[in-house]
Order: C-alpha cells, then sequence, then structure tokens
C-alpha cells in the first residue's frame, strides 16, 4: 500500500508540475522582425547543439542574435558579449580589449571580465587575464586565464578585419561556442 | 588521536526507544576506522552486563520506563539500567566504495517477531557514492534483512539549470529606432493591446498604464517569475521597444491582488546603455528609484474584470501515522477567481478526491480541547467532494507602508468565518508588525456550507524580522483556534532563489498532559520554487509543513491570502536580493 501511495504522490507531483509549468512562448519572431539577410550559425560541441540566428536587434554596437527557440547570442564586432536562453548565461561583458588586441593595437596581457548569474541570483564577475597570438594558419588565438579555468578562443578574420568564424568560451557549462556567418538567400 | 561522542536518542519522543551512548572511533590505517561503545536503554538490551555507572550510585542500577505524551526531556532515564557493549569497523575500499561490519547491542525487543527477525546482532552494509549529490547503499541487517537505499543530497544554492534556461527575453530597442514620437502618433487602445500581449507572453498581466509628462506608469501583476525583479526587467525592455520617443521614465507598478505594493522608476537611458555592460546590475540599480506605492491607476486607466477558471491535480500528504508512514489523497481541483474591482476577489476551490487512503486512518483523536484539529479526519472521511474555499476578499492599502485585508467566507476545509488583517511593511525594512482578528465558526464534516456549533474568535499579532544572510523569524502571540493562548516562533533560511527552509515551535496555556502526544506543536516549513527545480520560469512553488502529529493545541485557522508573504516578495527588500536577476 505504501509503494502504491509514493507511487501516486510522485504521479500528482509530476502531474501538477507539468500543469503549472507556463506554457511554451511562441517564437520571438512573431513579435520581432529581422533586420539583416545575413545569418548567424552556432555550434555547441558540449551539447551537441548547433542552430541559426537572426539579428533582431542593434543597441550600443552590439548585434543581438535570436534562434526560433528563443535562445540570443550578443556580439560587439563578433565578439560574443552576452547570451540569454543557455542556462549558464553571459549577463554582459567588456571585451573592449579583445577588440582592440584583434585590430593589432594591444599587444602584451590584457583583462577580459564577465559577469554570471548564479542559481542564487546573485552577479557574479570573472576576470580572465588574456594575451593575443597569431597561429600558423593565420588565426588570432586568445589563451585566457581566470581563477580555476583556462581557456583558448579562435578568431578567423576576413580581408577587411572583421571575424567571419571564431570558437569562443562562454563558461564552464556551455564551454565553447562556434560561430560563423551564412547568407540568408 | 581517536574521537570520543556521547549521544541520547528519542530525548523528545515518548522515550518508547530511548538509549544512550558513549562511543570511541579511531582511524588505525588510512582506509580502516574502528569504533567501540557503550551503550544503555535500548542500546543496553542485547548482552548487558551490570552498570559500570552504579559505582557512581544504586540508582543507576534500574531504568523505569515511564512512557509519557512525550516532547518532554526525560533525563531521570539518561543512563540508567543495564549496559552493552557495541562496536564496528569501517573501510574505504577506495574513493568511492565503503564497507561497514557492526555488532548491534540492541536487542529490538519489541520489534523482534514483529516488524522483523532479529537472528544476529551482526549488520553488514556496503556503500557507494556514484556522485557528489547521489549515495547508493545496501544493507545485511540483523541475518534476516537485506535493505537497498538510494541517497540524494541537495544545494539550495546550486540548480542544475544555473540560473535557468529561461526563454530569452527581448532585445531592447535604443529611442532612436522606435517608430511613435510622441503619445499623439499612437493610438491609445492599439498601443495597449500591443502591451498586453507583449506582457502576456512573458507571464505578466497588464493591469493598467497611464502616461503624466515624460513618465509612462504601467501596473503589472507578475504571473511567471518566481522574483519580481526580472518581472520588472522584462516589462522595461517590452517598454523601450513600444513607448513613443519623448518618454524618458518607465514607473513599473508591482500589484498583487489588486492593490498597488511597489513602483520601480527607471531612466529609459540607463536602460538602453546598460544593457550588455558588465557592471549593469549595480549601474542601474543607483538610478532607479524603488518606492512604497499607494495610489492605483484611476479605473478608467485600468483592465478590470478580471477572471481565472481551472482545473489542476492536488495531491494532500500526510506524514507519520504509525500504522503508515506516509498517507495521501490525490485528485483534480476546480478552482475560480473573479476580480470585478481593482482589490475585490472572489475566489473558490472545489477539490474531487480520486485515489488516496488518508481515510484509511484508524486512530482516534482523543482530545480533551476542543477538536478543531483532530477532526481532520472525518473532514477526509466524510465526502470525496469538498469545498476546500469560497470567499470575497477585500484587499486595501490604508495608508503608507500600510496594507489591509478582510475575507469573508468558507476559509479552509474545517472553518469558515470572517477574517481581517493589517500589515505594517515599509520598503526596504528588516521589521514588519502584524495583527490579525478573525471570527471562524466550525464546518459540516461534508465539507459543504453547513456550520457545527463550535465558533472561536482568533487571532494574533505579529513580528517579522529579517536578519542579513537569509535568515528571518517571526513570532505571533494570540489565541489560538481551541481557545488556547501562547506564541509562535518561526526561523528559516530563504535562499535569494526563494529556496526557504524553517521550523516553527507553539508554546500555548494547555498544559503537556491537554495537549497529548508531542506535548506542544512543532514541524518543519519547506518550500521549494518549481523554477530552482525544473530551470524554467515560474512563479509556483511546492510548500510543505512537516509535522509529527496534529494536535488541537496551538491550531492556527488557515486563511488564504495573508498579506506578509506576498507584499515583501514585491518590495526593495526582495527586488535587491535578486536584482542580477533584472537583466535575465
Amino acid at each position: 500500500m505504501t509503494k502504491f501511495v509514493l507511487m501516486a504522490l510522485t504521479a500528482a507531483g509530476l502531474l501538477s508540475a507539468c500543469a503549472t509549468l507556463t506554457p511554451k512562448p511562441p517564437p520571438l519572431s512573431e513579435f520581432v522582425r529581422p533586420l539583416s539577410s545575413t545569418l548567424l550559425t552556432i555550434k555547441i560541441p558540449a551539447r551537441d547543439a548547433d542552430a541559426t540566428l537572426v539579428l533582431v536587434a542593434r543597441n550600443q554596437g552590439v548585434e543581438t542574435w535570436q534562434t526560433v527557440d528563443n535562445v540570443t547570442v550578443s556580439t560587439q564586432n563578433g565578439v560574443i558579449v552576452a547570451t540569454r536562453g543557455l542556462g549558464f548565461d553571459v549577463m554582459g561583458s567588456d571585451v573592449r580589449q579583445t577588440l582592440t588586441a584583434l585590430a593589432g593595437r594591444q599587444a602584451g596581457q590584457y583583462v577580459v571580465n564577465r559577469r554570471y548569474l548564479t542559481a542564487d541570483n546573485q552577479s557574479e564577475s570573472v576576470s580572465a587575464t588574456c594575451t593575443m597570438s597569431r597561429s600558423s594558419e593565420g588565426l588570432h588565438i586568445e589563451d585566457c586565464q581566470a581563477a580555476g579555468v583556462a581557456f583558448r578562443n579562435e578568431y578567423a578574420l576576413d580581408g577587411s578585419g572583421r571575424i567571419a568564424r571564431s570558437k569562443q568560451w562562454i563558461g564552464p557549462d556551455v564551454q565553447y561556442l562556434d560561430t560563423a556567418y551564412a547568407s540568408a538567400n | 588521536m581517536g574521537a570520543i561522542a556521547v549521544g541520547l536518542n528519542d530525548i523528545l519522543g515518548t522515550g518508547y526507544v530511548a538509549g544512550e551512548y558513549i562511543v570511541a572511533s579511531k582511524t588505525l590505517t588510512p582506509k580502516l576506522r574502528a569504533t567501540v561503545g557503550l551503550g544503555w536503554g535500548r542500546l543496553g538490551s542485547y548482552d548487558g552486563f551490570s552498570n559500570p555507572l552504579s559505582a557512581l550510585g544504586d540508582k543507576f542500577d534500574t531504568r523505569v520506563s515511564d512512557v509519557g505524551v512525550g516532547g518532554t526531556l526525560s533525563s531521570g532515564q539518561w543512563f540508567r539500567g543495564d549496559a552493552a557493549f557495541f562496536g564496528g569497523v569501517e573501510w574505504l575500499i577506495n574513493d568511492r566504495l565503503r564497507f561497514v561490519a557492526e555488532y548491534s547491542s540492541d536487542a529490538y525487543v519489541n520489534e523482534d517477531g514483529a516488524a522483523f527477525d532479529r537472528k544476529s546482532p551482526i549488520n553488514l552494509g556496503l556503500s557507494w557514492e556514484a556522485n557528489d549529490r547521489t549515495t547508493l547503499s545496501a544493507q545485511y541487517l540483523y541475518g534476516s534483512e537485506f535493505g537497498f537505499q538510494v541517497n540524494f543530497a541537495i544545494n539550495p544554492g546550486q540548480s542544475r539549470g544555473g540560473s535557468g534556461f529561461d526563454p530569452s527575453p527581448v532585445p531592447i530597442v535604443p529611442r532612436d529606432q522606435v517608430a511613435a514620437a510622441t503619445w499623439g502618433d499612437i493610438d491609445d487602445a492599439k498601443f495597449r493591446a500591443t502591451l498586453a500581449t507583449n506582457l502576456e507572453r512573458e507571464g505578466i498581466r497588464l493591469e493598467g498604464f497611464d502616461a503624466t509628462g515624460n513618465t509612462l506608469i504601467v501596473s503589472i501583476r507578475n504571473e511567471g517569475y518566481a522574483r519580481a525583479s526580472q518581472a520588472t526587467g522584462r516589462t522595461a525592455r517590452i517598454l523601450t521597444r513600444i513607448a513613443p520617443q519623448n518618454i524618458d521614465r518607465f514607473k513599473v507598478v508591482l500589484s498583487e491582488n489588486g492593490i498597488p505594493v511597489t513602483s520601480v522608476l527607471l531612466k529609459r537611458s540607463d536602460l538602453e546603455t546598460l544593457e550588455f555592460d558588465q557592471e549593469a546590475p549595480d549601474l542601474l540599480r543607483s538610478g532607479t528609484v524603488i518606492a512604497d506605492q499607494t495610489q492605483r491607476l484611476g479605473f478608467s486607466k485600468l483592465d478590470y474584470p478580471i477572471s481565472k477558471f481551472g482545473v489542476k491535480p492536488f495531491i494532500r500528504p500526510d506524514f507519520f501515522d504509525p500504522d503508515a508512514p506516509v498517507r495521501a489523497d490525490a485528485g483534480i481541483a476546480f478552482f475560480g477567481r473573479y476580480e470585478p474591482l481593482p482589490g475585490l476577489v472572489f475566489s473558490g476551490l472545489v477539490q474531487q478526491r480520486l485515489i488516496g487512503n488518508l481515510a484509511d486512518n484508524v486512530r482516534s483523536g482523543g482530545s480533551v480541547l476542543p477538536p478543531v484539529r483532530t477532526d481532520a479526519l472525518l473532514y477526509a472521511k466524510a465526502s470525496d467532494t469538498s469545498l476546500k474555499e469560497l470567499t470575497a476578499a477585500l484587499y486595501f492599502r490604508p495608508g503608507a507602508n500600510l496594507f489591509g485585508r478582510v475575507t469573508v467566507g468558507y476559509l479552509e476545509t474545517m472553518f469558515g468565518g470572517v477574517s481581517t488583517e493589517i500589515l505594517w511593511k515599509p520598503q526596504s525594512s528588516a521589521l514588519a508588525l502584524g495583527a490579525e482578528v478573525n471570527y471562524a465558526v466550525q464546518r459540516e464534516f461534508d465539507s459543504f456550507f453547513g456550520f457545527q456549533d463550535y465558533d472561536i474568535v482568533t487571532g494574533h499579532v505579529s513580528a517579522f524580522y529579517e536578519f542579513g544572510s537569509d535568515y528571518q523569524a517571526q513570532l505571533d502571540v494570540g489565541r489560538y483556534l481551541a481557545g488556547d493562548v501562547g506564541a509562535t516562533l518561526t526561523l528559516a533560511r530563504e535562499f535569494d532563489n526563494g529556496f526557504k527552509i524553517g521550523a516553527y515551535a507553539t508554546k500555548t496555556d494547555v498544559s503537556a498532559a491537554d495537549f497529548g502526544e508531542g506535548s506542544f506543536d512543532k514541524g518543519i516549513l519547506i518550500s521549494i520554487p518549481l523554477e530552482w527545480a525544473t530551470g524554467k520560469p515560474s512563479k509556483t512553488k511546492l510548500n510543505a509543513n512537516i509535522k509529527s502529529i496534529n494536535r488541537d493545541g496551538g491550531a492556527r485557522l488557515s486563511v488564504p491570502g495573508r498579506l506578509y508573504g506576498t507584499v515583501r516578495e514585491l518590495q526593495a527588500t526582495e527586488l535587491d536580493a535578486s536584482w542580477g536577476r533584472f537583466w535575465k
């Protein structure tokens, strides 16, 4: 009898959990129009996931790209400054020195700051010390060291110095995100 | 160097299973640890010998078993009577696997043959730490029984989904990209519809809006998020996209039950410049004014009436009946809510029991007090369909920092009547004070419209205090449902994600003997935000009040819509504690 009750408890608990979840919101595309025909394609190897994103907003020189299932990636000249919908999101960043280093105007060590939100709703700043170098294939390699973690971002620039493809670290859970641009036609 | 410990079991219970021990442990090698102990009481019941403490006096020779009602310390029997040795070894086979063997001096006199067969004093166990949070273990006990166990540990400050897999919020749009220049360019009705649809997509209900000068006031009801800070952030983002360019301030009014509680006054320019800023929460907060809001928008600016009807499953568990540790009823509940005017709420809840065994309980109340809670079983037995709530409530703001409520109707399963409440809670105050006076009449057992003869005026004055670092205390002093007078002290820790764990105890002028088993009312409170468990946005909380026994002393009326919890969630104290979530 106890077993039966426990099963009933579990079943009812699951039922009530399902019934009280907010329904999945309609895709943002019903509310927001794409601003450009360019698309951003991303891959998250750690989650075996990939997606195509459309440009939905420009603010303060930052472009926000959106998937149909409500994940956004915000980039400043191709460098990721924020994500939403990934769980362990980057809430905001200061990547000015990365941009300066990519333009070849920053030598030696520099600092990249990022803000995360903990499960207990506290803002957590992570400060990484980075250096930029060039690989033999001509990629820009950014080696960074933060408390307890080291990561390596890679940027492939096109002829005019813009990021065409990249591999950028998001955090310990999401790990790397690969980006590339495509055209909507 | 070894370690020595002294322990007492069943000190607050009836003493029926009491035992005391002194135990010494020593790590022999890094992987092997041995324990030897001397036990009294039930821990001296197997292979016992006369008490070595008798050297200190004859009184240690015999143990008088005086099983009372429990709830009080019975130190008079501690370390008395026969004693016996027990012991064990623990072997760490590797980092995750552990083997234990013990020799038990507990003869299980009362359980042997009834609950299980005790054939041997030797118990063996193996446990495997599968990961940081999960441990699997198996035991071979008393020479007759196998046991298996799975333990999950949880950390309320962490969640599988990090800060949650919330769908992305709409991006902020800078003013110069917004189509309309002034209100003159906007059709009022169309604006209202656009705003309402956008908010509804986020799980937020628009109560109304108004514009004064360059400030746009929007009154909302958060129905989608565990934290009001996130609902405020999402509302602000939407406003940047649709408010005409001449608006440079957004005043988001957070309201609950139709009464305004808090206004959050945001600078539109801050939202635009800080969207991706590394320091966004602090910089935004320094330019934001969070204040008490007593005035509601003019009625013509509000969207009323509001109604909501639905069906949901329910589960009613009952723990610790000695005959069945867990009982429960489950079924479906029909609920309805209708708000014709701001602050006036009609609501009802009918439950239809489908399965369960609450009514199988055969223990009778046997209380010398009015059976205000021990009758609960009779309600469970009387009917499968019951009207749990049918109330009319009026919520109002009598003044600055003050909140009021009057509720009339069938308030809970066992009582109906009138409940009145007033609360003083300033925005950033750690202290809040409240008073509640109720007139309650006991309902018929079938939980429909009839009443019984028992009625009572019951009420409390309450003080709430928040210590730093998530700890809270609440003291209620007053007259309880059975007419007893006393106080309840509740201590709790609430994490900034809403996960709450607490404990409470009530002592009234009812004697321990009259109270019955347990001597006084006490229990443990747990509240888990569904959002924490699933990683998906939700305002739902899973609440549990776990107590070992439900007696008539120290019982409180259960009233829907008490003020403190809902008011506090919308105020500066809570908004600031989770302000980082504004941007999520």
